[in-house]
């Protein structure tokens, strides 16, 4: 099974990244490399658009048309990007923080317009920039650097929002689940629409410290030994269902388009003048 | 790093620069080709071992580890 060479999509010179020891960044930006290595996409026509955070940084490190923005704004820039240039592939690399909390306003309207744009979150559940404060997945009893004796809110379920916003596809995967994660991504890709990937991802240097799984591996095994397949999940109770969650495509439903609906309008009005 | 006489099938390689002794590859290797260094690095042990299923390649957060079959 030879794979795509993906080191012509790195900016090697870049490289080693500043991620630290054991971050599952690296292993999220592999998956969305190998997904645009099988698709054959053009280097020259894929953006890549990235926010503030740990997870941000990756779009300096791939070499397409990548753009930095500020924080929580991501979605907004891209979908800029995705109206100027509707032939550009267009892919979101955000944060939990960045996306669901500062960003959470475009997140909800980008996926209510139903923009082709491929969002994927590297859902860490902590602020890993900043030292580790609770950020809008952290799950309840969850530790952070602000919520020392146990996190008392509740977590947004991403792929859920995203659904009820409007997105045409909603898919969650981990970083344990390497060989699953591009695939998902591929298909995200291929969707025209909103596509948004809720991938569960290691910080062992804040969120595992302070949750009793210091080391990488132990968080790759916790992803391990919570993650269901959708398939198994709609056979289990409630009860078996606390402290789980579920992976696999979530939800995929066909919509009008943002972009095609404003060219087809663009192209009516012509016509009527 | 030393070639041990083997044969294997499947040319393993680190990139030390990139690696930053995370101990992925080495405990969720399938067939144990690693083992680990004082430093928890990964020593290519056992490379008669690999199967090629590539598994450390696409967990590897560094983009450290390459697998091609031997010429």
């Amino acid at each position: 099974m030879p794979e795509e060479d993906i080191s012509k999509y790195l900016r090697l010179d870049k490289l080693p990244h500043i991620w630290c020891p054991g971050c599952g960044n690296g292993i999220v930006l592999h998956a969305v490399l190998r997904a645009i290595g099988k698709l054959q996409l053009d280097q020259d026509k894929v953006a890549v658009v990235s926010g503030i955070g740990c997870s941000s940084r990756s779009a300096g490190y791939v070499d397409f048309n990548t753009l930095h923005t500020t924080h929580g704004r991501a979605i907004a820039f891209a979908t800029g990007i995705k109206l100027a240039r509707p032939d550009m592939t267009v892919i979101v690399l955000t944060g939990d923080g960045d996306c669901a909390a500062i960003g959470g306003n475009h997140l909800i309207h980008a996926a209510r317009r139903n923009i082709d744009l491929t969002v994927v979150v590297f859902n860490n559940s902590i602020y890993g920039m900043t030292g580790g404060q609770s950020s809008p997945t952290t799950q309840p009893d969850d530790i952070a650097a602000t919520a020392p004796y146990g996190n008392l809110e509740n977590a947004f379920d991403l792929c859920e929002l995203a659904r009820a916003s409007g997105a045409s596809y909603a898919a969650r995967s981990t970083t344990f689940h390497a060989t699953q994660l591009p695939l998902l991504v591929e298909k995200g890709i291929q969707n025209k629409g909103f596509s948004f990937l809720d991938v569960i991802t290691a910080c062992p240097v804040y969120f595992g410290r302070m949750n009793k799984m210091p080391e990488a591996v132990d968080m790759l095994k916790y992803q391990r030994d919570n993650a269901r397949n959708i398939k198994q999940w709609s056979t289990m109770t409630d009860e078996e269902k606390g402290g789980k969650f579920v992976i696999g495509e979530l939800h995929n439903k066909p919509a009008p388009e943002y972009t095609d609906l404003y060219a087809a309008l663009r192209a009516r009005l012509k016509e009527n003048k | 790093m030393a070639e041990p006489e083997n044969n294997a099938k499947y040319d393993i390689e680190v990139n030390r620069k990139f690696c930053k002794n995370c101990r992925i590859c080495i405990q969720f290797c399938p067939t144990g080709v690693y083992t680990e260094d004082d430093l928890g690095g990964p020593i290519i042990k056992f490379p008669e071992k690999c199967n090629n299923c590539r598994l450390c390649v696409i967990r590897c957060p560094e983009f450290a580890i390459k697998v091609e079959p031997k010429k």
